[in-house]
């Protein structure tokens, strides 16, 4: 019989994955709000009401902090090197050796909880050998709650002073990433198209660098590269990253 | 109590500082305010203290108490120093958020509280580590090429403390593994543990990102991402290390073998490091990074012999290096510049800095009969072999080569730019002397059309980047004017250099006068005041120029008229103008107080000796665990009879009511409290 904390389990699984693959911030922090708020429940038995209400408080103030980062430029990132389907059989099979392995006997918590913690941390290493700031970040985050249904798995129903500090942990966390990735567009050349078309030209003095970066990036070499759709979505937003010809810093040197 | 008072005003502090706007008024007060009274609540932590959270405990101690008080301290002398050279904007809120997790971690009676607070702690790095204001896009430099890179790295080591701390929570909770030898994940933790402390506290070869911090980030962020952070995830890491004691292997032994190679390289090369490197910064970050070694060391030695040095050399790590960051930042800003080929005859200017130098070579060396010298001796002869003892005299000698470098440089006959600082002698009265004035590629602002014109007149006969000798009056403070004007070029510099030609003396007298007058009519209206008024003249280094031209004086109203108002005040007056005038003296002032708390440590004062012997609540819980465990059997045992009997049975049989671990005589219980890893009893290892 499916019980809530499997439910909750998968819902964990899919919002690690969606925070994971995203490119667009937005994505990114739709994705690990969903991760965090869900993974409380997937523990068994699950916690009190004021633990998981505390716990949703924290995942809302963590996606605020990443949207609040992402807020004034659309910050993206280069997204899963494996696409979605990979990441999505990459999660689907860790997920089953947890539900099948049996590391830990007998298992205090939730088997749902242990296939989840696993699945997650499955899908969060690769991320941090890679370049990407948000990425790294968001695999942080990722990491942090697969830890958390681990323990909770492992060794049992945690207190409530562990799930204050485990929100802390996740508001920390989330925080550092946002300050990371506000920094990380630092240079003309990395501004998003639309923001340099939304500009006056010669309303900056670093305008013709701008230009001369983005003719160096395959733009016109006149004025700012044309704002067009891309994607089914209309997205007009230019992907930041090494796929899409961002020039990387040691690039430039 | 006052352990509950101290998380509470970190959290509140944290939060309210990162609410007022930085840089501002508010910021500073919030900070300074926040950082004093946690550091006054840090230092009456003790033992008795107790907070009790659902089912865990958070129990004081002198040594958590002692630790708390000293980073708090060091940290609002930071603060401090910086009122007075350049203020640190988010150190005194990181720095709350960090003491603040740090708190919980070092009194949680509950290993995985205490491991994911010390996570928690490590994420802080990001709020110095991002200058605010260097998101703008018209602000960044072309002169940072690898920032992205730094970013990236300081990600990936908040990553990498953050997954080793919490794994080594999941190896110290002790599940019931399925497998006989868990000590796998006892490796992996001490592993992960090893190197996340190796990255965080930038030991070789992980330095590269660690010693580049100050270039582009707040002030004196080196104090809390090489000194605080490394050291509350050393104290944690040396209080689990102990219950990895009990595993061997060869998987073990070759991650001793790492920390060791680590630790020995970083002993050594950080010391190179720091001898061969000119900018103050970089001096600084390598000696940290040398000194950061023992702590893996510690690490390496697994056994409680040596946490009790280390602990020990934790405290006064954190004193002495937070002095040398004070120290490095009252340097540059008496003179201007940061290189160490500029700042030669440092000493003969400022001796004050210079006995607080020597107060911190004293501190971090140490002589033998001295707590920290023996703190270091032992962790040297108890983590590596004995072949290895030498290096120990090496480390030492080093670290004297390059303290003596700073020394030596510092007595040598002053260059121009340090006679030009302002020294620490309080100066006052009319007084006339020649001082060199560095044309333009000082960018000191000249006062009077007069003034340009001695600068055209210097112009055919000196280069861009040669002193020019000119008569000058100095009223009020002597020297305050060209020390604050490299003062405000060293701000500058840091920010624009790249981008902005320097000025030279080639360059038009008209728009040198008009960026001149500029700036004298946006300081008009707080040239009303002595004080002010001398302020004025600091930021204007040519303002009391000596000239026979009215037009001078015209121009410069505030100056002259505070001048003769300064000669006619009485001798108490004068004292306090040149106490107050002379930022150099109060600076170095405060910064000489920081390193002697670093010297009372290291001689073991303070209470720093008894407290290392005690240690923290996470000991206890982590002895407590292959030896003395509360069994979780499944028989419902009564809790009443779980834990130790307070009076003796009659009964000397093993077993008796009253003695649950057979003996007759009161269970000697290594916490008075309930430590939370009852895992069941099992053999750790081979």
């Amino acid at each position: 019989m499916i019980s809530l904390h499997d439910v909750a389990a998968v819902i964990v699984v899919c919002g690690g994955v969606a925070a994971l693959t995203s490119r667009d911030a937005r994505g990114v922090a739709a994705g690990l709000l969903v991760a965090m708020t869900v993974s409380p429940l997937a523990s068994s038995p699950a916690p009190s009401a004021l633990a998981i209400a505390l716990r949703a408080v924290g995942a809302l103030l963590a996606a605020y902090l990443l949207l609040t980062a992402a807020r004034a430029r659309s910050v993206s990132g280069e997204g899963s090197g494996f696409g979605l389907p990979g990441e999505v059989v990459l999660a689907g099979a860790a997920f089953c050796v947890g539900w099948w392995a049996s590391p830990v006997a007998p298992l205090p918590g939730s088997l749902a909880a242990q296939a989840a913690g696993l699945s997650l941390a499955a899908i969060a290493i690769v991320p941090l050998a890679g370049r990407d700031p948000l990425r790294a970040g968001t695999a942080i985050v990722t990491l942090i709650v697969a830890f958390s249904l681990l323990v909770e798995a492992w060794v049992g129903p945690t207190s409530p002073l562990q799930q204050l500090v485990w929100t802390g942990l996740l508001i920390g966390a989330t925080g550092a990433t946002g300050l990371l990735i506000s920094a990380k567009i630092e240079r003309p050349a990395d501004v998003p198209m639309a923001t340099q078309a939304a500009a006056p030209a010669t309303a900056s003095p670093d305008a013709d660098d701008a230009i001369d970066a983005a003719t160096a990036d395959g733009g016109a070499p006149d004025r700012p590269e044309a704002i067009k759709p891309v994607g089914a979505g209309g997205k007009t937003q230019r992907v930041i990253g090494a796929r899409e010809g961002r020039l990387r810093p040691r690039d430039k040197r | 109590m006052a352990l509950a008072v101290y998380i509470v005003v970190c959290g509140g502090g944290f939060l309210l500082g990162l609410l007022v706007r930085p840089s501002g008024g508010r910021a500073r007060l919030v900070s300074i305010v926040g950082l004093a009274a946690a550091f006054g609540a840090a230092l009456l932590i003790g033992s008795a203290d107790a907070i009790t959270v659902g089912d865990v405990k958070l129990i004081g101690s002198a040594y958590a108490g002692l630790f708390l008080a000293c980073g708090t301290g060091t940290a609002l002398l930071l603060c401090v120093v910086g009122l007075g050279t350049a203020w640190p904007d988010r150190l005194g809120p990181a720095a709350l958020a960090a003491f603040g997790g740090l708190a919980v971690a070092m009194t949680a009676t509950d290993a995985g509280v205490a491991l994911t607070a010390g996570a928690l702690t490590a994420t802080v790095g990001p709020l110095v580590f991002v200058h605010p204001g260097d998101n703008v896009i018209e602000t960044t430099s072309v002169s940072e090429p690898d920032r992205h890179d730094r970013l990236l790295a300081e990600m990936r080591t908040i990553g990498l403390a953050v997954g080793a701390l919490l794994m080594a929570a999941v190896a110290v909770l002790r599940p019931a593994w399925t497998s006989h030898n868990d000590g796998t994940v006892f490796v992996l933790g001490l592993f992960g543990l090893g190197i996340a402390i190796a990255v965080r506290g930038g030991a070789v070869p992980f330095h590269g990102p660690a010693v580049r911090l100050p270039t582009g980030t707040t002030p004196m962020t080196s104090a809390l991402l090489l000194v605080w952070l490394p050291a509350g995830l050393g104290v944690l890491a040396v209080s689990w290390s102990a219950l990895a004691f009990h595993v061997g292997g060869d998987a073990m032994n070759a991650v001793v073998a790492l920390l060791q190679t680590i630790a020995v390289a970083t002993l050594l090369l950080g010391a190179v490091g720091a001898l061969v490197h000119d900018e103050l910064e970089e001096v600084v970050a390598y000696s940290i990074v040398q000194d950061a070694a023992f702590v893996l060391l510690a690490l390496a030695a697994r056994s409680e012999a040596a946490a009790e040095p280390a602990r020990l050399w934790l405290l006064v790590f954190v004193a002495a290096k937070a002095g040398l960051v004070a120290w490095v930042a009252a340097a540059a800003r008496a003179f201007g510049t940061s290189r160490v080929s500029e700042l030669r005859g440092w000493l003969r200017r400022t001796p004050i800095l210079g006995v607080a130098l020597v107060a911190i070579l004293v501190a971090t060396l140490g002589w033998p009969g001295m707590a920290v010298y023996e703190a270091r001796a032992s962790l040297i002869r108890l983590a590596l072999p004995s072949g290895l003892g030498f290096l120990s005299a090496a480390a030492i000698l080093l670290s004297i080569a390059y303290y003596g470098r700073l020394l030596v440089v510092g007595v040598m006959s002053p260059v121009d730019a340090v006679r030009a600082a302002q020294g620490e002698r309080p100066r006052w009265g009319r007084r006339s002397r020649r001082t060199p004035v560095v044309a333009g590629a000082i960018g000191a602002p000249v006062v009077a059309v007069d003034a340009a014109q001695v600068m055209a007149s210097v112009a055919p006969t000196t280069s861009a980047f040669a002193p020019a000798e000119v008569t000058l009056e100095v009223g009020g403070t002597g020297g305050d004017a060209p020390e604050a004007a490299l003062g405000r070029k060293k701000r500058r510099s840091r920010a624009a250099a790249a981008e902005e030609p320097l000025p030279t003396v080639a360059a038009p007298v008209e728009v040198a006068v008009g960026a001149v007058q500029l700036e004298l009519t946006e300081d008009t209206e707080v040239a009303a005041t002595p004080e002010t008024t001398a302020e004025t003249a600091a930021l204007a280094p040519g303002a009391a120029l000596e000239s026979d031209s009215p037009t001078a004086a015209g121009a410069t109203p505030g100056t002259a008229g505070a001048t003769p108002t300064a000669t006619r005040l009485g001798l108490r007056r004068r004292i306090v103008l040149a106490w107050r005038l002379n930022r150099t003296l109060e600076v170095s002032l405060v910064v000489a107080g920081g390193t002697a708390l670093a010297v009372a440590l290291a001689f073991g004062g303070l209470g720093a000796h008894g407290a290392s012997q005690s240690g923290i609540p996470l000991d206890a819980a982590a002895h407590a665990t292959p030896t003395a465990v509360p069994t979780v059997a499944p028989t419902p045992t009564p809790k009443e009879s779980v834990g130790p009997s307070q009076l003796p049975s009659d009964s000397t049989e093993p077993g008796a009511p009253g003695s649950p671990n057979g003996s007759a005589e009161p269970s000697a219980s290594p916490t008075p409290t309930s430590v939370k890893t009852a895992a069941p009893l099992r053999t750790i290892g081979s």
